[in-house]
């Protein structure tokens, strides 16, 4: 009696304990109107310096906290607008651009010149960080006063004014680097001494300063109260690093989380008509294609190519396993940019028709072949999952014969086995690193090709014109040839989908906008 | 005693250079390329860059020559530059470490006491409900998928009943001070920080409870064995026969008598806890050594692969000498030469 009396004080005493840990232990930061907490899975950032950071979560440090010369914002995207440029020029050929500094001071009060431009830009090339290949286009940046300064190319290359917009390309503040060690002449790679100092303050001139990074923990940024463009609604930022989408879904919907922003549809779906819950869409940057070897059986027959794309369930990938969260793609640029209307997405899309796939496949002499299939175990892209996408392309080419032997590897890896060229087949996606068509131009000629052991040559020679190209409407006709290329018949791609960025938020938020680069105009934001 | 010490310590660094090695060959023969795990698809194309990289990693080197570097750098305390973040190994377990010492720590202590209680109450009262009960326990400690389990805990501590807080080491924009330990419960105790001290205590309970019911369930098991068993003996016999109360007899006698096979398997368990447990730490994004070997593995990091290795084969070798000293003093009887 004694003991059981005591057993269940222990019990009583330890719940209370919880509860009081639990309840008390610190106030709900989600629930200060004025704060805006993001859970995100920030694992993947490797380093907190600005100009070498190449990771996707990398952009919470790169995007709010500082500007560029150049911005692109929804819903229009592929616009350039101005950021801390007011406005540029650029010079027939394409190889140079002249940029007009606005009157902005970095978030300490210090004055942006043309001095921090030339830093930064060259600090980014130089450091040979894994982001560096942005300012590969770069020659020189010369000042031609303290508020104007021209940007130099090595070639002809239209295409580097949106590259401009991206985060390894922001301005620093020069002095305040330099005086941390950094360096932006060539050799930075072995000279610069700045990347710590990167960590827990920022040198910048974005609507948000960094107040902290603590690697696998959270970043926290409060507003820029010396932000040259409207002051944003939040004075506090927190992404707070949750790893499983199964937590974020938690935090979210018990309002500890503004915003979750790594669930896939599925799990989306779980918490619809949850109270308390909004739900924000947007289709995101990713563009799921199934890639076949060319030289490797049975790819090696354009018309088993063919066949294959006449194979797949389009409809089904949509609404069965997107649970229509997603668009059909007929190429692998983003729909809506420059040279890839919907109009001509449309146009390209292929439909099942397995009569035709095995029309195709006797005509090949093929029966019924194996052939080794690569996805990334795991992996997400947006709301998409790798698994349920890689399942339905099996069932699907199983229907004509085609047998996709599993061959999954870890997430984390896919990117590494990709790269070798190895997979016979393997389902993968393109995600841009700046918006410009000239970033998806790699599939017809350029290291994407390669993987597959195929090349196009008009292809290849509509990307290189295009980026030479000063007209936008030279480019546009251009890009329009090439997506045609791309979803020629005999072609190693299977163009998938893009899945759409479904974000939870809570119902109090307002005026969420999704950016492919940057997950989301955090400037935008504000409760209702 | 003394001697003893010194001479499993010397002991221990042929062991921890045959682990280094082995981790090494491992790492070397794994079918992946570390210059296309690293370098991206654009800089992989430049023959230039490549160069570069593998010079700067000594990727250029004969496999034995960058062991050997590998060796003489740690000789000197240097585990080597991480190549995903490109800051030294030793800092980045730094900030590792203290996380998982902190967690496993906390879980082992829940499972010591626990396990031990439930342990010696099964033996005492064997063949009864409450032996039956503490036995389901153990089954299930044992048993229990570690992933569901910590999502279990979170849904209903958390989400539903709103008595723990969410995941992370502390509450949404909280900092802690200035690190001491680097362990956020010690180190704001230290400094008197009571907010953060409070809030990084909550966050611990309920990955320490997951980790703690795998450590209950071991730990019940082997004292309930062991404890039965020497309940059996003349000597526990003969010390209830004189008379003495059975609390007495049960922990100063028995208890006492069954310690060495229980800290053994305390030794092991609190080693494989100090290894970090991925699952654990993911569900409850905790930034400890799994975490971070799990990382480091997918990015194709060898220095901190072999950094990580290097430092759970510390743990192993440390824990089995506390463990062997442990012996000695709980049972005078054990002499070392």
């Amino acid at each position: 009696m004694v003991r059981r009396a005591g057993a269940a004080s222990i019990a009583l005493i330890l719940a209370a304990g919880l509860t009081t840990l639990g309840s008390g232990g610190g106030a709900r930061a989600a629930s200060a109107p004025d704060t805006l907490v993001i859970a995100k899975d920030i694992s993947d950032i490797h380093t907190p310096d600005v100009n070498k950071n190449y990771d996707i979560s990398g952009v919470f440090l790169q995007g709010p906290v500082y500007s560029r010369l150049v911005k692109q914002e929804a819903p229009n995207l592929d616009q350039i607008l101005p950021d801390l440029a007011t406005s540029w020029s650029v010079n027939p050929n394409a190889t140079g651009m002249t940029f007009k500094l606005r009157d902005a001071t970095f978030s300490d009060g210090t004055p942006v010149t043309a001095e921090d431009v030339r830093f930064s830009l060259l600090r980014a090339k130089n450091i040979k960080g894994y982001g560096s290949f942005l300012a590969d286009p770069l020659k020189d940046v010369e000042i031609v006063d303290p508020r104007t300064v021209r940007v130099v190319l090595t070639d002809p290359n239209a295409a580097f004014l949106a590259a401009l917009a991206s985060g390894t390309l922001s301005i620093v503040e020069a002095k305040a680097v330099r005086a941390a060690g950094g360096v932006e002449t060539p050799g930075a790679d072995k000279l610069d001494k700045a990347e710590q100092f990167f960590a827990d303050r920022s040198v910048g001139s974005g609507p948000y300063r960094l107040v902290s990074f603590v690697r696998e923990s959270q970043i926290v940024m409060e507003r820029n109260e010396r932000y040259f463009g409207p002051a944003p609604y939040f004075k506090t930022v927190i992404i707070k690093h949750v790893k499983e989408p199964a937590t974020q879904s938690f935090m979210v919907q018990r309002g500890d989380a503004d915003l979750a922003l790594d669930m896939t549809i599925n799990q989306v779906n779980a918490i619809r008509g949850k109270p308390g819950l909004q739900f924000f869409q947007a289709p995101s940057s990713y563009t799921a294609y199934l890639g076949m070897k060319t030289s490797i059986k049975p790819w090696t027959d354009p018309r088993v190519r063919e066949a294959a794309k006449y194979a797949v369930d389009y409809d089904g990938l949509l609404n069965g396993v997107m649970h229509g969260a997603a668009r059909q793609l007929g190429s692998i640029f983003m729909p809506g940019l420059l040279g890839f209307p919907e109009s001509l997405n449309r146009q390209l899309l292929y439909h099942q028709d397995l009569n035709k796939a095995r029309t195709l496949l006797r005509e090949a002499g093929v029966g019924t072949v194996h052939v080794d299939f690569v996805w990334g175990l795991g992996l997400a892209y947006d709301s998409a999952s790798a698994d349920d996408i890689a399942q339905k392309l099996r069932a699907d080419l199983q229907r004509v014969g085609i047998i996709l032997d599993p061959k999954p590897v870890q997430g984390s890896i896919l990117l590494t086995t990709a790269r070798t060229g190895k997979p016979p087949t393997i389902l993968n996606i393109w995600r841009p690193d700046y918006l410009d068509p000239d970033n998806f131009t790699y599939f017809a000629s350029g290291f994407v090709a390669h993987r597959f052991d195929w090349m196009d040559a008009t292809g290849k020679k509509d990307a290189e014109d295009a980026a030479a190209a000063g007209s936008a409407a030279t480019r546009e006709r251009l890009y329009e040839d090439y997506n045609r290329r791309l979803a020629q018949s005999g072609a190693p791609y299977i163009f998938l989908v893009q899945p759409y960025a479904i974000v939870p938020a809570r119902a109090n938020l307002a005026g969420y906008h999704y950016h492919p680069i940057y997950f989301l105009q955090l400037e935008s934001l504000r409760r209702k | 005693m003394l001697r003893y010490i010194v001479r499993r310590v010397a002991l221990s660094v042929p062991t921890l250079l045959g682990i280094t090695l082995v981790t090494f060959l491992i790492s070397r023969a794994l079918p992946a390329d570390l210059v296309l795990a690293n370098l991206g698809d654009h800089a992989a194309q430049d023959p230039q860059l490549v160069a570069a990289f593998r010079q700067r990693w000594g990727l250029n080197r004969p496999a034995p020559v960058q062991y050997l570097i590998y060796v003489e750098h740690l000789l000197r305390g240097d585990l080597g530059t991480s190549i995903a973040t490109e800051r030294p190994v030793r800092t980045e377990l730094a900030l590792s470490l203290p996380a998982t010492v902190e967690l496993a720590s906390s879980g082992m202590l829940a499972a010591v006491v626990i396990g031990g209680l439930l342990g010696v109450a099964a033996a005492v009262r064997s063949d009864t409900p409450i032996d039956l009960a503490v036995r389901s326990i153990m089954a299930t400690g044992v048993a229990i998928p570690t992933f569901w389990y910590a999502i279990l805990l979170l849904f209903v501590f958390y989400f539903v009943l709103g008595w723990a807080p969410g995941p992370g080491q502390l509450d949404a924009g909280l900092a802690p001070g200035p690190p001491i330990t680097g362990m956020y419960v010690v180190d704001s105790l230290l400094e008197g920080n009571w907010p953060v001290f409070r809030n990084a205590l909550a966050h611990l309970v309920l990955p320490a409870v997951v980790l703690g019911t795998v450590g209950v369930g071991f730990i019940a098991r082997i004292t309930r064995a062991t404890v039965l068993d020497v309940l059996q003996r003349e000597y526990v016999r003969t010390a209830r026969a004189k008379g003495l109360a059975e609390a007495r007899v049960v922990w100063r006698h028995a208890v006492r008598s069954a310690l060495i096979p229980i800290i053994t398997v305390i030794g092991i368990l609190y080693a494989q806890l100090m290894s970090g447990t991925v699952l654990t730490e993911s569900i409850f994004s905790w930034p400890g050594l799994g975490r971070y070997a799990f990382s480091s593995a997918g990015n194709l990091d060898f220095p901190a692969i072999m950094g990580v290795a290097l430092v759970i084969g510390v743990f192993y070798v440390a824990l089995n000498l506390v463990v062997d000293v442990l012996y000695a003093y709980i049972n005078p009887r054990i002499r070392y030469e």
